[in-house]
């Protein structure tokens, strides 16, 4: 039996980058009882525009970004299963971690951390997975 | 950049289809490139393999094992 695989729109259409960058990516897919998130740079909800600011701040608006679009594929943050977090530089990382503990403070989902150089000049791009 | 792509799609389409599944069931893809100066370039090559309805994906530059210039780590649907 085949299983599933659906393209999950977001609810609110500007945090989609790939449509307001013209991008070969859908935020997330749906594949059997699991949701895929591409990785999510901070967006301004009410703008689309990229929200830059400091590692924290910008952690903050891209996991309450995730949130919603998990809902929006029927999940939420507590059935993250796991988390790959990547960083401008790992001198952050506790930056990031303060912020982070907030939204996942009880069973958080497995994670990975790197260090990386981002595509688009943010300082943090985070992606999970999820049950459906 | 290009011609690495497009092998590794073409690698990835036999790859796939011996797996029972095919380049339109993946899910997710990692995307590391040794530059993100060639971000375009990938995204070229890419359309040409997955039109409509992408994958979820996250691209990232890092330092490739033995000189490569990207790497695609893949996740599809059976």
């Amino acid at each position: 039996m085949a299983l599933s695989r659906q393209v999950i729109e977001p609810s609110n259409p500007k945090v989609d980058p790939s449509r307001k960058f013209n991008l070969p990516l859908s935020p997330a897919v749906r594949g059997g009882d699991f949701v895929f998130l591409s990785g999510m740079a901070a967006i301004d909800p009410a703008t689309g525009e990229r929200a830059r600011g400091t590692v924290a701040a910008e952690t903050r608006q891209i996991l309450t970004n995730m949130g919603e679009l998990l809902e929006a594929a029927g999940s939420s943050l507590a059935k993250v299963v796991k988390v790959n977090v990547l960083i401008y530089s790992m001198l952050e990382y506790e930056n990031m971690n303060s912020v982070y503990r907030e939204f996942f403070p009880t069973d958080p989902p497995a994670r990975t951390v790197c260090g990386v150089k981002l595509i688009g000049g943010q300082k943090v791009e985070i992606e999970c997975v999820a049950l459906a | 950049m290009t011609s690495e792509a497009r092998r590794i799609f073409e690698n990835l389409k036999l790859l796939l289809e011996s797996a029972g599944s095919s380049l339109d069931r993946i899910v997710q893809v990692h995307a590391m490139i040794y530059d993100r100066i060639e971000y375009d370039v990938l995204n070229r090559v890419y359309r040409q393999y997955v039109p409509n309805a992408p994958p979820a994906r996250t691209v990232m530059s890092v330092q490739i094992e033995a000189g490569f210039k990207v790497m695609l780590d893949v996740t599809a649907a059976v």
